[in-house]
């Protein structure tokens, strides 16, 4: 008995160990992404449509969001709502969930239809509501995740299911707070000061496959919108100008990226707009239009009008080929305020380029708070 | 790029053998995950020695193309087999390493290649990988420099480069966990240049190494589920005596003891001598004929368990398979660039480290020495060893001819 004591005391303390080496040499985390199709057009918002008919704007804003709040879980909705803070806010990146896995908030496959409702009614009143753009802009770039998830799913987490909602701050009428929304190819980070935007950017959109593709019943094409505007501008230049414009390095990615913040060049490059003619600018500003009409008009015609009041002052910058479609091309446009870049980059999952772009204001990004 | 060194094993496969083995370990083993990368930028791993610095640098071809030919797409194999001396000076003109005195070190490239790797964001890729060599004079101090670096970056201004320290002996880095984050090479956009990086190593002692050594021969075993399994397999019937042909059942504790050292011990000795002469790269081999032979080591032990083949002599086919099986875990030391003495130190590390790990699954089997008194340990010892000669036989087929693992043991 003694001897067999003595055995298994031996063996126990021998599992404990082998236990602790596995346990501190193996071990990892599991991610909590569960690649749901959401199919966010598909969202019925009559519901939440109908619970906020009163009121528009921001108050239009606070009602979906209270509504959402009152059906959530305590655990939801604490995870829901955070404190305002910038370093939350800066958690945003183009990368699938494997790739960034510090974003806040949860993800919309954890909400229940009726919640989505509230959600995409949500998204809807904070966004541009024309064609391409916009809301319309945003389904389009979580259906692109669908298709992935359907065509070249390589465990990197695509699914419309994955993209993160968080209020950073309590919306209300008064106080700051933030509707962060985002994940692949995808983020927005829209500021609200006592009831007034403050701010839309930094605001990043990509999308794989940049063709045509037919997804969640529907042709969707996000960002051609935005890459045709680029081209006409830069088609508009003449030779001489095109030549200012040309970029001496080249840029394979945009470079004010996630966790990029204030990543900007200390001297504008390429063509001043000022010495363009008024059909060019307005070239540059139908560009430039394709990313801050991606807001509500509450905030993007004030955006608007400053953007345009700077720009004899703003810059037009390109390398590659001016026809922004191209792997290798690359776009920038850099005002006193306005940050513009877009990158033709290979294609990660599936044949052909595709494009990764940002829209930064050097002074209000993430509502001018840093 | 290619993520922190793999054990080799999914954590699904490692569970199903668990199962199939009525495992006494539930163990929370999760596969390596690669680690995050922004898009592909290049990865500089440094590795500081008393009397050399390396760099093993690898650089996302499409990058490093686009900026030699303007062609991001041009085939770079082409291009490194018929323009390596153009690489060469390129990677000298971009890669400068100073010492603390101001003093720059001629850095040598030892070897250029192209490999694929992948990215959570850029998916697969072709990478450039640069192996070069900065031999420190005698007094000059191999672990305070500065590295100036901006190969691709100078014209391709978005790419950068992480730096980190996998390589440092002394302090304990050995090169197969995660190294020592030094920070990003990146362009400077307001400076209009890429600024030096300055490099500060700890300067750790040899008893540092040492203990990470020791660490590293611990978790190479555990890691290593065949090496547990052939051990494993040939001490089940320690305990037991050849009955011309078939096996009986417990033949008494000194009996057993003595077999189970015996066998130990045999193994030990083949595995220590493999480890060393792989240390000293004094043999080469083909890994994957040692991955081959390892399974059939399994398959042979599991079969003797069956029924008598060797009996009297495990220790030959212990011996012998500890030969193999450390030739295995050679590779682990044989990447070290290390002054002999702190080679040294760093083999004797490593092997207490396995031998340790050894001792432990030695005394996990103990309880065989229980149960194998009872008749039922013929059908349990009998159940087991078919188990394993499958998984050996799984393993037979996926390492020597490239069969996929069955869908139920990647869980």
């Amino acid at each position: 008995m003694n001897k067999t004591a003595g055995i298994l005391a031996v063996s126990a303390i021998a599992v404990g160990g082998l236990y602790y080496v596995y346990t501190t040499n193996f071990s990892g985390a599991a991610a909590s992404y569960t690649d749901v199709n959401v199919n966010l057009g598909a969202v019925d918002i009559d519901a939440a449509e109908a619970a906020c008919a009163a009121g528009a704007g921001h108050d239009r804003l606070v009602c979906f969001a209270d509504g959402l709040k009152k059906t959530l879980s305590p655990e939801l909705a604490a995870r829901l709502e955070l404190a305002y803070s910038t370093d939350d806010a800066k958690k945003w990146s183009n990368f699938p969930p494997a790739g960034y896995k510090n974003r806040v908030g949860p993800i919309l496959s954890e909400f229940t239809p009726e919640q989505l409702g509230f959600i995409k009614a949500l998204l809807k009143e904070a966004s541009g509501l024309a064609a391409n753009e916009g809301m319309d802009e945003l389904e389009q770039v979580l259906n692109a995740d669908d298709y992935l998830k359907a065509k070249a799913d390589d465990g990197a987490g695509f699914s419309s299911g994955n993209y993160h909602i968080a209020f950073l701050g309590r919306p209300a009428a008064t106080g700051t707070w933030q509707l962060y929304f985002g994940g692949h190819h995808f983020a927005f980070a829209n500021t609200y000061k006592d009831g007034k935007p403050v701010g839309a950017s930094p605001s990043f959109r990509g999308v794989e496959p940049f063709t045509t593709f037919n997804q969640n019943g529907r042709d969707n094409a996000p960002l051609a919108q935005e890459q045709a505007a680029f081209a006409a501008m830069l088609a508009a230049l003449s030779p001489e100008e095109a030549a200012k414009a040309k970029l001496s390095q080249s840029y394979t990615n945009i470079i004010a990226g996630p966790q990029q913040d204030n990543n900007f060049p200390a001297a504008r490059e390429g063509v001043k707009a000022g010495e363009l003619s008024a059909e060019k600018q307005a070239l540059i500003m139908a560009a430039v239009e394709t990313y801050v009409r991606d807001a509500a008009p509450l905030g993007a015609d004030a955006i608007m009008a400053k953007y345009f009041a700077e720009l004899a002052e703003t810059h037009v910058a390109f390398s590659g080929t001016p026809s922004a479609a191209a792997e290798g091309d690359y776009v920038r446009i850099d005002g006193p305020s306005v940050w513009i870049e877009f990158s033709v980059q290979p294609g990660r999952s599936i044949p052909g380029a595709h494009p990764h772009s940002v829209w930064r204001d050097r002074v209000a990004d993430y509502g001018g708070n840093s | 790029m290619t993520g922190t060194a793999s054990t080799g094993l999914g954590g699904g496969f490692f569970r199903a053998v668990c199962l199939a083995l009525f495992c006494l370990l539930s163990l929370p083993f999760a596969a390596t995950r690669a680690e995050a990368h922004p898009f592909p930028n290049s990865v500089i791993s440094l590795g500081v020695e008393e009397h050399l610095i390396s760099l093993d640098i690898g650089i996302p071809a499409p990058e490093l193309m686009h900026v030699l030919t303007g062609d991001a797409n041009a085939d770079a194999g082409a291009f490194l087999a018929s323009h390596a001396q153009d690489l060469r000076a390129y990677l000298a003109a971009h890669i400068a390493l100073r010492t603390g005195a101001g003093a720059v070190l001629p850095v040598l490239v030892r070897s250029m290649s192209l490999e694929m790797a992948s990215d959570v964001d850029a998916g697969e890729y072709e990478q450039f990988r640069f192996r070069l060599e900065a031999p420190v004079p005698a007094g000059a101090d191999a672990r305070n420099f500065q590295l100036r670096y901006d190969a691709v970056i100078h014209q391709i201004p978005n790419h950068f480069a992480l730096a980190r320290i996998d390589r440092n002996f002394r302090a304990g880095l050995v090169g197969h966990e995660n190294g020592v984050e030094l920070g990003v090479i990146k362009y400077d956009f307001a400076a209009k240049a890429v600024p030096p990086l300055n490099v500060n190593a700890e300067a750790g002692s040899l008893f540092s190494g040492f203990a990470a050594m020791v660490t590293l021969g611990l978790v190479h075993v555990a890691g290593g589920l065949d090496h547990i399994l052939f051990l494993a397999t040939l001490l089940f019937v320690a305990p037991l005596r050849n009955l011309g042909g078939s096996w009986s059942l417990f033949q008494g504790f000194s009996y057993s003891i003595r077999r189970f050292l015996f066998i130990s011990i045999a193994f030990t000795i083949g595995h220590s001598a493999a480890l060393a002469a792989g240390a000293y790269e004094l043999l080469s081999f083909d890994a994957t004929i040692i991955e081959v032979l390892i399974a059939v080591s399994i398959l042979l032990a599991a079969a003797h368990a069956f029924r008598p083949i060797v009996a009297g002599r495990e220790w030959m086919l212990a011996g012998g398979f500890g030969l193999i099986h450390g030739l295995a875990f050679s590779g682990s030391l044989s990447g070290l660039h290390l002054p002999a003495a702190d080679k040294a130190i760093a083999i004797l590390g490593f092997n207490i480290g396995v031998e340790s790990a050894q001792l432990l699954v030695m005394a996990v089997a103990l309880p065989v020495l229980l149960i194998s008194r009872y008749k039922a340990f013929h059908l349990i010892r009998q159940t087991a060893m078919a188990g394993v000669a499958a998984l050996a036989l799984i393993w037979i087929g996926e390492r020597a001819f490239g069969w996929p693992l069955p869908g139920f043991l990647q869980v």
